[in-house]
């Protein structure tokens, strides 16, 4: 469903991502897991268009979307939930949603996308009509997956959705990106917290200063701890 | 030798090339134009002396002031009254206090009196204005700016009011005038790479990092205020005398802005984009002048009659931006470092901010 | 009694459209970060609009639309032409490019129509009184008033309940977050122009209205004192605009009726004088655009 092929990112001089392959193929989940300045939001953000691959394609259902404008990729169906969630926060969480709603030109009314998103976090509709920017950590991280769900997006893009999270509230989080996958999206989950995430993964990459150094399935990647404290530590190979 | 004498001549070395150009030019374009290019000249290294002082308040603290006329009208009136003869002074200015109507100074020490005048202002005003920054920042130099034109159109016995203040001896020729401009060239250049100039810098970068870092930001911005509003008078003491007759419109918006189109156009950043921008938007100027073959005013003058004049320099302005979005020199200084330091290849981003359309929100301008 | 009243109706009557003017400012500022100098012109060409349909015996409510249509659509080829090439420079380069467009439109203006000012016949009725019961009121400042508040309501509803109005209000936040969302970035801010382009157009048929002409350089004062007033009321937010507009509005009519005549003419000094004491107290102005904005 969606391809990378030695997809390289820079910003001015800075090398974040060298040469990267990738493959997801549809219904699946795919972690990408690695340090801090590994690359991997660098990685989500050329998929979704925000930044520019400087070398490399990406295929997305085998049409290229390197290159096309960010709301273009985010109509063709890819949503990305970046870090730090960018939550409307001068907007009432049912104006955030219907943004999404609008920018996904919605064939199915907006009422009904919006009723789908209620089931699935019932806080947001008893705090529909508050500021986006007064929901606690947990409610906006909610919000987020919600606004992305009113796309009906084919490829979900998740940057650090635990970040900032209690311990309690991250399991929740896991538990309801599990669901999402189970209901037919594909799904690239970035995270540090490597548990968490290879808890509901099925295939694990692991990046490393902008390189791959992992590619396995995620039961195969749990064993792997040598590897995962290359990624994460640097550690040359004892 | 100590180590602050030995920095303070590296400074001063450094604005070598810029003053080497600057007395190119003069001698340049009154060889080829000829004498009657003097005046052209003249009005060129004025305004060079005016968008510099700009340039040191602007390019270090980021705020882009609209009041620095007042400094300038401050330093044109204040040295006009000291240098005009007594008898002009009886006629035109019967109700002056006595020991202004009995003075007749020489160029220079009138001219120095009005730069002390301007920064004892610029200080009074700049106290209680130093923490604001932005957009706020600019509109407060505005209001200066409309407030000291009230004061000067009000204070009639001092000024004439909208009345034309005549009758200065034409004192500025072009060698002093270039002389002042190498001067202030170079002051520039030494402000911008001092220890002040640079924590300025830093604080307009990022004033919560700076402040964090001991830097005390409101003063670092008055002590920049009052030193352009210095030079300021300077320039506006050298307009006065060549012009010989101005009023209080003559330092108001049309002046404002057309200076602050000669510092934005050249770069902000740096004193040598400032005197790059001044020299092309003046050059660019007095072609379509010529061009439009219209009345000789001299100075810059963005008046209803230069239609053409006008719409080729917005034109001009257009172009030029859409080319160099940074201003011609961006923020690089014709140092002698730089002439003799290796460019290093610089790899081209791969982030396209244009097609992005991405933008700062918020309110700070840099 | 009919002296105070007159007074407050002309109060209002400025101050909104000061925050006509100073809310379109607000709106381009707060989506693209420019400070549009050119915005002034947007009302002149408005004002023209109006007064040549006046001079060709097209009735009033005829005349505004088409005037209004006029300044929007002008803000729009404005935005394409000058405006997109330059879009993600830094802020001073922006500045910079308005003023060389408001500079040539002024030019333009006095080129391609005339430097001397044009009046056009409005109605009587406008330059009468009117009773409202024990009170007799000009009805010029109070039909002006009347239509700025309508103005400045009708696009503020837009931006609160309209599809397009909350994409502003999104973009204005967050252009990255509002793109990735699938809403288009260019429409967005076409629609921006666009709406500023018409609220500049109200303004300038009110302004012109009031003056009784139109001229090439009419709109510059008012752009000056919407950008005092935006800038008081919290740069790039809209009810920060309009609240900076009345009260400016109400300010310069209370010096005006109040101050001792010899320093009548320092009346714009001193409001300007107040304006930087309440920036000194409060340097986001008086109604910030957002919470933990960055300074």
């Amino acid at each position: 469903m969606l391809q990378l092929s030695g997809v390289d990112v820079r910003y001015g001089p800075v090398h974040a991502v060298h040469s990267l392959d990738l493959t997801v193929h549809a219904g699946q989940l795919l972690t990408i897991l690695g340090a801090n300045g590994a690359g991997k939001s660098s990685t989500l953000r050329a998929i979704a268009g925000t930044v520019r691959a400087s070398a490399g394609q990406i295929l997305l259902e085998g049409r290229r979307i390197d290159g096309l404008p960010a709301e273009r990729i985010a109509r063709l169906g890819v949503s990305l939930v970046p870090e730090g969630r960018g939550i409307l926060t001068t907007l009432t969480v049912e104006e955030n949603l219907r943004v999404a709603a609008i920018g996904a030109r919605a064939t199915t009314s907006f009422a009904t996308r919006t009723s789908e998103v209620f089931e699935l976090f019932p806080v947001l509709r008893e705090r529909r009509r508050s500021l986006a920017g007064l929901l606690s950590g947990g409610e906006q991280q909610q919000l987020a997956l919600g606004r992305a769900l009113v796309q009906h997006p084919r490829l979900l893009l998740l940057d650090e959705p635990s970040l900032g999270l209690a311990p309690k509230l991250r399991g929740q989080v896991f538990a309801q990106i599990d669901e999402l996958r189970r209901r037919g999206a594909t799904v690239v989950l970035v995270e540090q917290d490597a548990q968490g995430a290879l808890s509901i993964a099925d295939w694990a990459v692991a990046l490393s200063s902008g390189r791959k150094v992992l590619d396995l399935p995620a039961p195969e990647a749990r064993e792997s701890y040598r590897e995962l404290e290359i990624a994460y530590l640097g550690r040359t190979a004892r | 030798m100590s180590g602050r004498v030995r920095l303070a001549i590296a400074h001063l070395g450094a604005a070598l090339p810029l003053v080497a150009i600057l007395a190119l030019i003069a001698t340049g374009v009154t060889t080829v134009l000829g004498p009657g290019a003097s005046l052209f000249a003249t009005t060129l290294f004025i305004n060079i002396i005016l968008v510099v002082s700009l340039q040191v308040f602007v390019g270090n603290s980021g705020i882009v002031s609209f009041g620095h006329g007042a400094f300038i009208a401050t330093g044109a009136y204040v040295s006009g009254l000291l240098t005009l003869p007594v008898e002009v002074k009886a006629a035109a200015l019967p109700r002056l206090p006595e020991f202004l109507a009995a003075i007749e100074l020489p160029l220079l020490p009138a001219t120095a009196i009005s730069a002390l005048v301007a920064g004892f202002v610029a200080f009074l005003v700049g106290v209680p204005t130093a923490r604001l920054v932005g957009a706020a920042a600019s509109i407060a130099t505005f209001a200066f700016l409309v407030i000291t034109n009230g004061v000067l159109v009000g204070a009639a016995d001092l000024t004439r009011g909208t009345q034309t203040f005549y009758g200065l001896r034409p004192l500025a020729s072009l060698d002093v005038v270039l002389v002042g401009a190498a001067a202030v060239v170079a002051a520039g250049l030494a402000f911008r790479r001092s220890s002040f100039g640079l924590r300025l810098q830093a604080s307009a970068e990022d004033e919560l990092a700076a402040s964090a870092s001991g830097i005390d930001v409101r003063q670092l911005r008055l002590i920049a205020w009052v030193l352009s509003a210095m030079i300021s008078a300077v320039g506006g003491a050298f307009l006065a005398h060549m012009l010989t007759s101005f009023a209080p419109s003559t330092f108001y918006l049309t002046q404002t802005l057309a200076l602050l189109t000669m510092l934005i156009l050249g770069g902000q950043r740096s004193v040598t984009g400032a005197v790059a921008g001044t020299v092309v938007v003046t050059a660019v100027f007095e072609g379509l002048r010529r061009a439009e073959n219209g009345i000789d005013l001299g100075p810059l003058h963005f008046s209803g009659m230069f239609g053409l004049q006008q719409l080729g320099l917005g034109a001009f302005l257009l172009i030029a931006i859409r080319l160099r979005r940074e201003g011609l020199l961006g923020r690089r200084e014709l140092t002698l470092n730089s002439l003799f330091r290796r460019r290093h290849q610089a790899e081209r981003p791969s982030l396209d901010l244009s097609r992005d359309g991405n933008h700062v929100a918020g309110g700070v301008e840099r | 009694m009919d002296e105070v009243l007159q007074q407050v109706v002309n109060a209002v009557s400025v101050g909104a459209v000061y925050a006509l003017v100073a809310l379109g400012l607000a709106l381009v500022y707060s989506v693209l970060g420019l400070i549009n100098f050119a915005h002034g012109e947007l009302m002149t060409i408005g004002a023209y609009a109006f007064v040549f349909t006046a001079m060709a015996g097209v009735p009033i409510f005829l005349g505004v639309p088409f005037a209004i249509a006029a300044s929007a659509s002008s803000a729009v080829v404005m935005e394409r032409i000058a405006f997109r090439p330059v879009r993600g420079a830094g802020p001073t380069t922006l500045l910079l490019t308005s003023v060389a467009v408001s500079v040539m439109l002024q030019t333009a203006f006095q080129m391609v129509i005339s430097p001397l000012p044009r009046g056009a016949q409005l109605p009587d009725v406008l330059y009468q009184a009117v009773h409202l019961g024990p009170v007799q009121l000009s009805v010029l400042p109070l039909v002006s008033a009347v239509t700025a508040i309508l103005g400045s309501g009708i696009v503020v509803t837009a931006l609160r309940k309209s599809d397009i109005g909350i994409s502003i209000r999104a973009a204005a936040e967050d252009f990255t977050v509002t793109r990735l969302l699938g809403v288009p970035a260019q429409q967005v801010v076409q629609w921006t122009f666009l709406m500023s382009g018409a609220v500049a157009g109200l303004a300038g048929v009110i302004w012109m209205a009031q003056r009784g002409s139109v001229d090439p350089l009419m709109g510059a004062i008012p752009l000056l004192k919407a950008f005092v007033a935006a800038v008081l009321g919290g740069l790039g937010s809209v009810p920060g605009a309009i609240l900076g507009g009345f009260t400016l509005g109400a300010g310069e009519i209370l010096l005006q009726a109040f101050l001792p005549t010899a320093l009548l003419p320092f009346r714009d000094g001193i409001v300007f004088a107040l304006v930087i004491a309440v920036l000194t107290v409060r340097p986001r102005g008086l109604m910030p655009a957002r919470l933990g904005e960055r300074v």
